[in-house]
């Protein structure tokens, strides 16, 4: 790949027509993904990715280039495509490359070619035995393991350059139970930025028989009957509430445009009081924890909700510059094929002072979802939906019977109004965000939390 | 890299056959925001994907280094195909003798300069502005161009190759009243660029946003419901994959067993029709290089056929129906271009012919609140209330809930209005007699 002082010129050649920022993001992956369906290995495959993505940036206009021809010669041209945007007298920017130097919060003690495929197979064939070992309801078992090394180099002409190398290694099982007339499904997974060591003390029989046992019994849950009620979403992968409904809203992507429905709110009261939100790219080798982002610089804990106020937006570097915004270490993207812009890491809501047990005996009637399917928003209307993967009634202050088909819809600024009760067993799930610099693992977290009115679809 | 020489040391190795996937692409883009250009994106990329047997089993890799070493990749392919324990048996298809003929491109990207292509955004953003003062927002107004070419190697002496090239205009704008505010979205796909009616991208656009302002829920219950076309073909999207091969091998599929019998509304056709006039994507091949063809998969409600690639043809004793397309790197089943048929009523009649219901133009959540397998479905929608036969005012925050196979049984008539996506799925507006709401 390219040597610092070729970097410095590619940047100098970027910002010959007069741009006042320039960037190089260089990228070389290998990912394999092993598949089992049942207890046959079904796929084995291997993608390596390979490329370069330049940036310049002249006053509020971006301009982004990308190709996977990275010899020098190639990379100039591109460079001199990009710049021939601009035709104005060059800035005279100084700068000299400095590489970042930093604490490695993502250590890595098995790498994905430490192992060979037999080995990662093994740990699929334990998940496999677990959710087979639920009964014959169960007519189908997939389960995949994915493991990609990234690894970035990013130089600016803010004289910064940052290197990282990022193993994100997912273990996912989709078991299927049938009863002859009607099938359905349920899935969870497991993912961290580490190695494989991630996975020696994981119980994947369990994890796989849970999943398993989760499929049966929503084969045997009536529908809901839908409408306006108190919703109790449980810890962990529940966070994907904050997640949609709230914090995409909060990325500079919308505000700094003015397009969300959280602009010009910076100071404002948008959340009930106990309501506080964080995205914190630097929890030790969680699924979207970054030791720096695709811009080079250090990931920090962003307190986005402090007791209801709002207190920051999520911002990359070309939004900071637009909103007059300090930048939040949250510029990502998927690949050399996108340009960065400000996205989440792991979003949570702090633990509150609840227990899970009042939360449930203190509600007279309403849902427990206590697993959350994916989601999505508009953010310009604030406008959220969920599917419930696996939901529960709550009578009299007791978790009753099953429920299957619950959607959860409502708008991101009431949802966060109405949240009365936060537990204090704050727990993550991992998830693939997807926005416009491509999809990116992501932690969602949360407590328990309960939320009052909330518009629930169903069919019963 | 050298192609014949990767062949021959595959062969050499052990490899009983081997094929090589080469996509090529170069993308322009550019984006709009308040008459300034927020972003231009250039990129020219090539990417190879090559699959080998090894011991009858078939692994895949996939690289973007062109210079890659040969040796490296042959070991790398080894490895994973013997990892390998599945049954399945698979091939590396030789070619057919003809394949139909696709019209040669005839695109003029080259004959506008990248000012006149943001010129005509900027004439789209600002007669948006202009239509309606409640437009607070063109919150997006991009123009992409991609120009590609595939070519298919194989030991078996196939050399295929395609070239395609599309256009596209994205528009999204905000509409606000009374602190509400409302999107409306339009994507308009062509060959050319002359093909482009701005003004009727601007109308769509500015209608869809400014006539669902002051939206609000119905109460929940049991509505007649019509789902408006573009909208009926993104729910048909999601069900798709049950008429795969691939689903029926891993009996993800409520087909099983099911050919010849009736599984939808005597009403519904469905057709897999890769030429379609119509269609943005025209596939004279797939990517085995098996040469496609227009067939009905389901036929007056009666399932006539699953869609196969040469493995899962292989598998069922049947012949592939020239399905076998990319799905990530590995060859998957898809359709080409996925088409309900059209009935005979115009989408006016059906909205005069409902007393009391909806009209519902979107789904959000399209890809969690759909279960392909078992048919449900729980999903936000918007769209209309229609009272007496007119749309009465815009409704939002509703779920409709269903079972997809349960109401394409039971379906009341189905409109003349067919629109195929640009993702290869096309419906006409449907109606329905009763679905379940939830709002209020």
């Amino acid at each position: 790949m390219l040597s610092k002082a070729e970097m410095e010129k590619i940047l100098k050649l970027c910002l010959s027509t007069g741009a006042d920022f320039a960037e190089i993001f260089l990228e070389k992956s290998i990912g394999n993904v092993l598949e089992l369906t049942k207890d046959k290995v079904t796929k084995a495959n291997t993608n390596y990715i390979y490329g370069i993505g330049l940036r310049i940036l002249n006053g509020s206009e971006e301009v982004y280039g990308y190709s996977n021809e990275v010899e020098l010669k190639d990379v100039e041209e591109l460079a001199k495509k990009l710049a021939s945007s601009f035709s104005e007298k060059p800035k005279n920017i100084e700068f000299t490359l400095e590489e970042a130097i930093y604490e490695n919060i993502t250590p890595v003690k098995v790498k994905p070619s430490d192992l060979s495929n037999a080995e990662k197979i093994a740990f699929l064939e334990k998940a496999y035995l677990g959710a087979n070992s639920v009964g014959e309801e169960i007519v189908q078992i997939i389960s995949t393991m994915s493991d990609k090394e990234q690894n970035i180099v990013v130089a600016n002409s803010n004289g910064r350059l940052a290197r990282d190398t990022r193993t994100n290694i997912r273990i996912t099982t989709t078991a299927i139970a049938s009863n002859g007339n009607d099938s359905q499904t349920a899935s969870n997974n497991i993912g961290r930025n580490q190695g494989y060591e991630m996975l020696e003390n994981v119980d994947l029989f369990s994890f796989g028989k849970d999943i398993a046992e989760s499929a049966i019994r929503i084969l045997n849950a009536e529908e809901i009957i839908g409408g306006k009620m108190t919703v109790v979403v449980h810890n962990g992968f529940g966070g994907v509430l904050l997640h949609e409904a709230c914090v995409h809203s909060l990325e500079a992507t919308s505000v700094a445009k003015g397009v969300s429905v959280f602009s010009n709110k910076l100071g404002q009261k948008i959340a009930s009081d106990i309501v506080t939100a964080v995205d914190d790219g630097t929890l030790k080798n969680n699924w979207g924890t970054l030791n720096v982002d695709d811009e080079g610089n250090p990931t920090q804990r962003n307190v986005l909700i402090e007791n209801g106020i709002l207190k920051q937006y999520l911002v990359d570097y070309r939004n900071s510059e637009i909103m007059n915004h300090h930048i939040t270490g949250s510029g990502r993207r998927q690949s050399y094929k996108y340009s960065p812009t400000s996205r989440m890491t792991n979003t949570f809501f702090a633990p509150g002072k609840n227990t899970f047990d009042e939360i449930i005996a203190s509600t007279e009637k309403g849902l427990f979802a206590k697993k959350m399917g994916g989601g999505s928003v508009n953010p310009a209307t604030g406008e959220f939906n969920f599917a419930v993967a696996e939901g529960y009634l709550i009578e009299n202050g007791k978790i009753t019977r099953p429920v299957r088909g619950a959607t959860l819809v409502g708008s991101g600024a009431e949802v966060l109004m109405n949240i009365d009760m936060i537990g204090d067993n704050l727990d993550y799930g991992q998830g693939m965000c997807g926005s416009l610099s491509g999809s990116i693992p992501t932690d969602v977290g949360q407590p328990t939390i309960r939320v009052q009115n909330m518009t629930v679809g169903g069919r019963g | 890299m050298d192609y014949q020489l990767l062949i021959a040391k595959a062969k050499e190795i052990g490899f009983s056959d081997i094929e090589i996937y080469v996509s090529s692409s170069r993308d322009l883009s550019i984006s709009l925001f308040k008459g300034e250009v927020d972003k231009n994106e250039f990129s020219n990329t090539s990417n190879i994907s090559i699959r080998a047997i090894y011991d009858g089993k078939m692994a895949y890799l996939s690289l973007e280094n062109i210079n890659e070493d040969i040796d490296f990749v042959l070991d790398n392919l080894k490895n994973n195909a013997k990892s390998l324990t599945t049954e399945e048996e698979f091939e590396i298809y030789p070619g057919d003798e003809n394949y139909p003929e696709v019209q040669p491109l005839n695109h003029d990207f080259n004959k506008y300069t990248n000012l006149d292509k943001i010129n005509l955004l900027k004439k789209i953003e600002s007669s948006i502005y202009d239509a309606d003062k409640r437009i607070k927002f063109v919150s997006h107004c991009n123009y992409i161009e991609d120009e590609s070419a595939v070519q298919i190697i194989n030991s078996k002496n196939l050399d295929v190759k395609q070239e395609n090239a599309f256009c596209y205009i994205a528009v999204e704008a905000v509409a606000t009243e009374n602190e509400d505010n409302q999107t409306g979205f339009e994507v308009s796909v062509k060959h050319r660029i002359d093909e482009f009616n701005a003004d009727e991208i601007c109308k769509e656009v500015v209608e869809k946003a400014v006539s669902m302002l002051n939206a609000k829920s119905v109460k929940s219950g049991v509505y007649p419901v019509i789902i408006e076309n573009k909208a009926m073909s993104n729910l048909f999207a999601t069900f798709t994959s049950i008429f795969s091969g691939e689903a029926a091998i891993k009996k993800i599929t409520p087909l099983l067993e099911k050919l010849g019998t009736q599984i939808l509304s005597e009403k519904i056709t469905i057709t897999d029709d890769p030429l379609n006039s119509e269609a943005i994507f025209k596939h004279p091949f797939d990517d085995e290089g098996v040469a496609c063809y227009k067939k009905d998969v389901v036929e007056n409600g009666v399932f006539k056929t699953f869609l196969h690639n040469l493995k899962t043809a292989k598998y069922f004793k049947a012949k592939s129906t020239g399905n076998g397309f990319k799905t990530g790197n590995n060859i998957g089943v898809s359709g080409t271009n996925l088409i309900i048929q059209p009935g005979l009523t115009s989408i006016d009649e059906l909205i005069k012919n409902t007393d009391k219901g909806l009209l519902l133009t979107s789904f959000d959540g399209l890809h969690s609140g759909v279960n392909a397998i078992s048919g449900d479905f729980s999903l936000k929608t918007a769209g209309y209330l229609i009272k007496n036969g007119v749309k009465v005012r815009p409704v939002t925050l509703i779920v409709v809930a269903g079972n997809f196979f349960k109401i394409m049984k039971n379906i009341e008539d189905i409109a003349n209005d067919l629109k195929l996506g640009y993702n290869g799925i096309g419906s006409p507006s449907i109606k329905f007699n009763g679905l379940a709401i939830s709002g209020e």
